[in-house]
């Protein structure tokens, strides 16, 4: 487990993608939260990269909820790009979203 | 020995003995002016007298130094104006002035002095009367003080007695409260036991035993506690207050200076119990009859006007607060059967994995214990996760287990850091399972919120996601969530193994009545 988080963001041309990996909860996800934010107010794309995370709280699920909604009032769709069975997927799941956002399940490895 | 001692000697007796004195006083002064007259003519001027006169207002008061002024007018004249040795008048200018000399200096003096000592005893009853005020103020703020730290009517009876009996230095002091229709005794203090189990039902009964009510349909009270309570009494009778208090220095003496039917109400209990000092205190806010304060003591004239008076108005502040507290023990036991209910339901929606429980129940619950921490803000909550799933680790738990974990561990820490200013956390070992435990003293959910909290999706009181609950009830074995208005406990209990994760969820569902039944208990 890494339980420190890992974000990372990269923007190429009107995309922007947030890479969050490691363990992230409300006291390490300053840095997502504004990224994610910016990006869902002005990038013509958004995708939420969570392949490498293997925690995150509910305040992570918030932030997430936020920028779909704020993509779906711009006609756009928020990506979710999760691992099959790991912690963020299953909380992503919990919380309902499928409809504001689309939820991409990366294979686990074999 | 100084005036204000000489008042006091004066004062302890007899009034007679202050008039005797002035008049002494008096005559004696006269025989000694008289035996010096012929060597000092000192009794032709009226400094003596006056001197005299002056000793007496400030000594005796001013009746007796009227009586001495008067005195000594007559034996001034017979004795020194001439003609001496009669009461003839006098008979030049001379001997005109020295008489009216002799009542202006005189009378000036007793005037003077007599007004001297008014003011002073004005002045000592105001500062008497500020120390009182003072010490009143003490006493009700003691009293109010004890009233805000306890939050519920039993705390408050027991804190109320303890004080009545330090203020009135009674040996016995018990506070009745009304239950129903009857008044028992709520606290008791230094009483026999057998004298309290007499006293404690007040309702007057017929032949059957029944108790008996009025044509109003309320019980009739039989006894002088009841009297008391009802406020029937007759503020004629000595010993009824206007705010009716019952009080006595001596039962003897009340019962052999009364008729039977100017005492009725009075058992007699007290007085064969041996007490002379009895004092009943109604406890009123308005037409609601709260109770009564009792205080007895064998010794007599334990009681004054001034402290009954006190007494009573301290009741009535107890009085309020108990009628308060009665309301909110009212209000809590609503609450109680509303927490019953979605107790049940809660348990019922979840298959069995939100327990409403007691903190006492979560307590019983902990087994060894593998870390503690002090959650102070929501920086903590990081700390407290790495923390719990190194030692979730280290216990054994399957590392998908530990995630799941890590949610409801970070979720309940975060309620607490955010919604209470912190808490204690600890992690505890059990057979096959560990169980994360935060309390803090925040103001708890209400009944009413209990479902939406635990259930409802989005559902918050903060402002935030609302999903906090869920992800517990979703990732963890069971949670137990203990809350009330001294704060809240969340203890999330997970299998170290999947498997016997699965076998619990299984006899969860089965067992879920048995849970209820657990509940009500």
């Amino acid at each position: 487990m890494n339980d420190v988080a890992h974000i990372e963001i990269i923007e190429e041309a009107d995309q922007v993608t947030v890479i969050a990996g490691g363990s992230l909860d409300l006291t390490n996800s300053q840095e997502f939260h504004d990224g994610l934010k910016n990006a869902s107010e002005i990038a013509g794309k958004v995708i939420v990269d969570m392949r490498t995370s293997d925690f995150i709280d509910t305040a992570i699920v918030q932030d997430i909820a936020r920028a779909g909604v704020k993509m779906l009032k711009r006609n756009l769709r928020l990506k979710v790009i999760a691992r099959e069975g790991a912690y963020p997927l299953r909380v992503l799941r919990i919380s309902g979203f499928e409809t504001i956002m689309d939820i991409e399940v990366e294979p686990k490895e074999l | 020995m100084s005036a204000y001692a000489g008042q006091n000697w004066a004062l302890a007796r007899p009034r007679w003995v202050s008039y005797a004195a002035a008049v002494l006083i008096q005559i004696t002064l006269t025989l000694f002016l008289r035996w010096l007259h012929p060597y000092f003519p000192l009794g032709d001027y009226p400094a003596p007298y006056a001197t005299a006169l002056l000793i007496t207002v400030l000594v005796f008061g001013e009746g007796p130094a009227v009586l001495g002024f008067m005195l000594s007018v007559f034996l001034f004249w017979y004795f020194f104006v001439p003609p001496h040795r009669g009461f003839a008048l006098p008979e030049t200018t001379a001997h005109w002035a020295m008489v009216a000399a002799y009542v202006l200096v005189t009378s000036s003096v007793v005037v003077a002095v007599a007004l001297l000592r008014r003011g002073r005893e004005q002045s000592e009853r105001y500062a008497e009367g500020l120390r009182q005020a003072q010490v009143e103020r003490e006493v009700t703020i003691e009293l109010l003080g004890l009233v805000n730290e306890s939050k519920i009517t039993g705390d408050l009876v027991r804190v109320a007695a303890e004080f009545y009996q330090q203020q009135s230095g009674c040996e016995a002091v018990r506070i009745r409260l009304r239950d129903g229709d009857n008044y028992p005794y709520f606290e008791t203090r230094g009483f026999p036991v057998g004298f309290a189990l007499d006293e404690n039902d007040i309702c007057a009964h017929d032949d059957s035993g029944n108790a008996v009510y009025d044509n109003t349909g309320y019980p009739l009270l039989g006894c002088m506690c009841g009297k008391v309570i009802n406020g029937w009494f007759d503020p004629s009778k000595p010993f009824f207050t206007e705010q009716g208090s019952f009080w006595t220095n001596s039962m003897t003496e009340l019962i052999l200076t009364t008729t039977e039917a100017e005492r009725e109400g009075l058992r007699g209990r007290c007085s064969r119990e041996g007490y002379e000092s009895v004092a009943l205190i109604p406890l009123h806010v308005g037409d609601n009859r709260v109770g009564l304060i009792q205080l007895n003591d064998r010794r007599k004239d334990v009681f004054t006007a001034e402290k009954i008076g006190l007494w009573e108005r301290l009741a009535h502040y107890l009085a309020v607060a108990l009628a308060r507290l009665r309301a909110e023990d009212a209000l809590r036991g609503l609450d109680a059967h509303k927490r019953l209910f979605y107790r049940q339901t809660i348990l019922a929606a979840t298959e069995g994995k939100l327990a409403i429980s007691e903190k006492e129940d979560i307590v019983e619950m902990m087994g060894s214990i593998l870390g503690e921490w002090l959650v102070k803000s929501v920086d903590d909550v990081a700390v407290v996760r790495i923390a719990t799933s190194e030692l979730a680790r280290e216990a054994g738990m399957d590392e998908e287990r530990v995630y799941d974990f890590m949610g409801c561990v970070v979720e309940s820490t975060a309620n607490a850091a955010k919604h209470a200013n912190g808490g204690r956390a600890s992690l505890h070992k059990q057979y096959d399972s560990l169980l994360f435990i935060i309390s803090d003293s925040g103001h708890g959910i209400g009944a009413l919120n209990l479902p939406d909290v635990a259930l409802t999706k989005g559902y918050t009181t903060a402002g935030t996601l609302g999903m906090g609950y869920k992800v517990m009830i979703k990732f963890a074995d069971r949670v137990y969530l203990a809350t009330g208005p001294e704060g809240t406990t969340v203890a999330s209990e997970m299998k170290l193994h999947a498997e016997d994760s699965e076998k619990d969820s299984a006899l969860a569902r089965l067992m879920t009545p048995a849970l209820f039944r657990r509940s009500e208990s």
